[in-house]
């Protein structure tokens, strides 16, 4: 294989999320280092076709905030949050130098929701549908969501949607870092979106994923997930480009792989063969031993398949003695193609802080999955080196390596 | 983007015919595949027939890598594999020089995969109730699905994306793709694209037609909307036609390629891609991608010796492209356009492109471009023709794909050296 170009050092300068436990950064990382859980009976899209389902919604974003359909809205607000914490705004550089990223599972097509709905509907009851034979809408294209926050900013740089299922965030903050890294770009705004939708609800109802109790990470007695909504942003800079504005420098993004199981549509490798292989090929990439990482957030989605292979992978790319792993999932629930952004976020403030946040709702951890777990309370612990896993769909895997400012392949 | 990747394999299905040889042959008679389409059974009564390029076949006698319970899987995702086949066999991967599965990847450019399996789920959980949602319809409603049956069906385990850009979807891919293989993530990727005709794009292209509901009747087609065969630069603009296809091309490292004696069908010498301000009327975006692109390939505008343009009828697209290549290369390079031929392929546009115009290069001659008739007045001038037109040897190749975001994509192909 050929030798990674190691010469360009990508950095994160700017966060911003919205989730269910907090829509400022640090309501969020006060709440998820609290364990706070911000999954609840489910209000919207409609509540009466999934009763009794929890779910975890943006409950302080309503419908009526800004125009446009609620999951680019969601991003446009994550991105606008990261873009004013790296201090870009407004962005005075080459419009051309600067583009976004976002990862989703199924993007802008809940706009389609209402029509369909209404359609099926008014069939289901005989009630006339206005001579349609069809839904009368058109979906909105996928990339919208990405072109909506370039428009917010003014950036005429490369700029796409990705998806690897829920692993979409951490593949968008991948195909940002790349930008940078090949020279692209300057800057890029990379992160994850997902919203609520009746969709979602039915693709996992579909798969008998969802659970009627709570989403508990790595618990002997965890029985499935708690879709969620939410939206996470980053900004994402060379290092030569933030060092001569000046920039704040939360921490590195040093390294970034992705890895198919090629197995099953739905069915984790029962070994972790992509996640492993994502495990191995970041940290590679990354430049950093294994026993400098001190923090895994893990996927952790709660369901029986998921955490037991993700355990097997982190233990066959770490052995014993392994780092701190917890999961967010347990407070947020599942934001699917947000939910690697979001997490990506929590890793750099986890290296900022030094504080590994618990698994909500684990209370009683499953010794199939042996590994050093984080629950009941934050954990302090000095960081050097946190790694985000994320898997989806499709046996799609995505890890990424933020490492503290200064260390790593490139210190120095 | 600079890379030394080279396309060795290449498999594909279009309106014009199931495979590369059938498509090109369709092209170069200035064939348009435009026709009534019904609308896709199952889930809407629909509109009736609508105006479309429709794949006459979806491959059906390719084995897609000789998977098992294939009625699981969408028609995307089914058409993918399919076609991935076809490219690896093209490719000769089948026989010799196959990388390892985990340095294979797999990366796809679409605007809609999943739509229509999106729709089955919504009518599945309206109709027969949440619980009664196929196990097997949830995932195809994801964008990841088909790249995913894909990585399944050829056991790539190396990277693996899904990237959606409008019609310039394709392009990004091929840059993802550039990426793993020029840093080593991967040695072969298959690049793929895929887009098809969803019942609700079918049935607003129905209700454009003359004389359908709510719709002014023949001869008053509104302006911008089509009422048959779209044709590329003319005065007034028919607005474009919806189409679909799908395109895997085998791309790997020059080096590689070089080493296991593989047929090089084009280098792939640069992207170039640009997001246009809203109200980009002159195609600045066009312009900025096809400069990237020619910088970036180190190679000079006299040096181009033909261009595949994604003009199909549509106003704003022709506008954009003609300005942009008017700019740059005048009228003296042989231009084609197969949007009136093949239809709007919305995602996969930009390789079916990269595939058509390394056909191009290798043999001298552009296709014909369907449709074409008066030349608008207000469009610089390019050379385009109805008929094939012949071109200079051992000259590079540019794509260029316009969307309406808008956006622009521009590849440089090298024939092999």
């Amino acid at each position: 294989m050929a030798v990674v170009d190691r010469s360009a050092r990508v950095v994160v300068t700017g966060l911003g999320v919205l989730s269910p436990v907090g829509e400022t950064l640090e309501d969020f990382w006060d709440s998820v280092v609290h364990a706070v859980v911000g999954t609840r009976p489910l209000q919207r899209p409609d509540a009466a076709d999934f009763a009794g389902r929890l779910a975890g919604e943006v409950r302080g974003f309503p419908a009526v905030r800004g125009t446009g359909d609620r999951v680019t809205r969601l991003a446009v607000a994550a991105a606008s949050a990261a873009t004013a914490d790296a201090g870009l705004v407004p962005w005075a550089g080459d419009p051309a130098r600067a583009g976004v990223c976002f990862g989703t599972l199924l993007g802008s097509r809940a706009a389609l929701e209402p029509a369909v709905t209404r359609f099926h509907r008014a069939g289901a009851h005989g009630t006339a549908t206005g001579g349609a034979d069809a839904p009368a809408v058109q979906p909105p294209p996928v990339v919208g969501l990405a072109d909506a926050v370039a428009r917010e900013h003014g950036f005429l740089g490369p700029g796409s949607v990705v998806a690897t299922a829920c692993a979409s965030g951490n593949s968008a903050l991948a195909y940002a870092a790349e930008a940078i890294r090949a020279g692209r770009a300057d800057v890029m705004v990379a992160g994850g979106a997902e919203e609520l939708s009746a969709g979602i609800m039915m693709m996992f109802a579909s798969l008998r994923s969802l659970t009627d109790d709570a989403l508990r990470p790595f618990d002997r007695n965890r029985s499935g997930l708690v879709v969620s909504e939410g939206a996470a942003a980053l900004v994402l800079e060379s290092y030569e480009h933030a060092r001569a504005r000046g920039a704040r420098v939360y921490a590195e993004l040093a390294g970034w792989a992705s890895a198919c199981d090629a197995h099953h549509m739905t069915a984790p490798h029962p070994e972790g063969r992509g996640a492993r292989r994502s495990l191995e090929r970041a940290l590679a990439m990354a430049g950093v031993a294994r026993e400098q990482v001190g923090h895994i957030s893990a996927h952790g989605t709660g369901t029986p398949s998921n955490d037991v292979v993700e355990a097997a992978a982190v233990r066959a790319v770490f052995g014993d003695g392994g780092p701190a792993l917890s999961s967010l999932k347990g407070a947020l629930g599942h934001t699917q193609g947000a939910a690697s952004a979001i997490e990506a976020v929590a890793c750099v403030l986890a290296l900022r802080d030094g504080v590994i946040p618990p698994t909500a709702n684990l209370v009683d951890p499953d010794p199939a999955c042996p590994v050093d777990l984080v629950y009941g309370a934050a954990r302090e612990a000095p960081l050097d080196v946190v790694v985000n896993n994320a898997f989806g769909f499709g046996g799609n895997t995505a890890c990424t390596v933020f490492t503290r400012p200064g260390l790593g392949r490139n210190a120095g | 983007m600079s890379t030394s990747a080279v396309i060795t394999g290449v498999g594909l299905a279009t309106a014009l015919g199931a495979g590369y040889d059938a498509t090109w042959q369709g092209l170069r008679t200035g064939r348009s595949a435009i026709a009534d389409v019904a609308p896709p059974g199952g889930l809407y009564p629909g509109r009736g027939p609508a105006p479309a390029a429709a794949l006459p076949d979806d491959l059906s006698d390719v084995s897609a890598f000789g998977r098992k319970r294939l009625r699981a899987l969408s028609r995307e995702s089914l058409l993918v594999s399919r076609a991935g086949l076809l490219a690896w066999q093209d490719a000769g991967l089948d026989a010799d020089g196959a990388p390892a599965p985990e340095d294979l990847g797999v990366v796809l450019g679409t605007t809609g995969a999943g739509l229509t399996g999106y729709l089955q789920v919504l009518h599945d959980g309206l109709t027969l109730g949440t619980d009664l949602v196929s196990p097997y319809a949830g995932p195809q409603g994801s964008l990841n699905a088909a790249v995913s049956d894909l990585a399944i069906g050829a056991d790539a385990q190396g990277p693996v994306l899904t990237v959606t850009a409008g019609r310039c979807s394709g392009a990004e891919a091929l840059t993802v793709a550039g990426d793993l293989v020029r840093t080593g993530q991967a040695e072969v990727v298959l690049v793929a694209a895929v887009d098809v005709l969803d019942p609700l794009t079918l049935d607003a292209a129905g209700a454009r037609e003359p004389g359908a509901g709510g719709v002014p009747a023949a001869g008053d087609a509104p302006a911008g909307r089509p009422a048959r065969t779209p044709r590329p630069f003319a005065p007034e603009p028919t607005g474009s036609l919806p189409g679909e296809a799908v395109v895997v091309l085998v791309v790997e490292g020059t080096g590689r390629a070089l080493e296991r004696g593989a047929r090089v069908h084009a280098e792939i010498a640069a992207v170039g891609t640009a997001l246009g301000e809203a109200g980009d009327t002159d195609g600045a975006a066009a312009t900025r991608a096809v400069a990237t692109a020619l910088a970036a390939a180190g190679v000079a505008p006299r040096d181009v010796g033909l261009v595949c343009s994604s003009a199909d009828g549509s106003g704003p697209v022709d506008r954009a492209e003609a300005h942009a290549l008017g700019g740059a290369f005048g009228a003296h390079v042989p231009v084609f356009a197969t949007g009136a031929a093949l239809g709007d392929c919305a995602g996969t546009t930009t390789l079916l492109q990269v595939a058509l115009a390394a056909r191009a290069l290798r043999c001298g001659e552009t296709p014909a471009t369907a449709g074409l008739a008066d030349w608008s007045p207000t469009l610089p001038r390019l050379s385009v023709s109805g008929a094939p037109q012949r071109c200079p040897a051992a000259a590079a190749a540019l794509v260029l794909t316009t969307d309406d975001r808008p956006g622009a994509a521009a590849v440089v192909l090298r024939p092999p050296r």
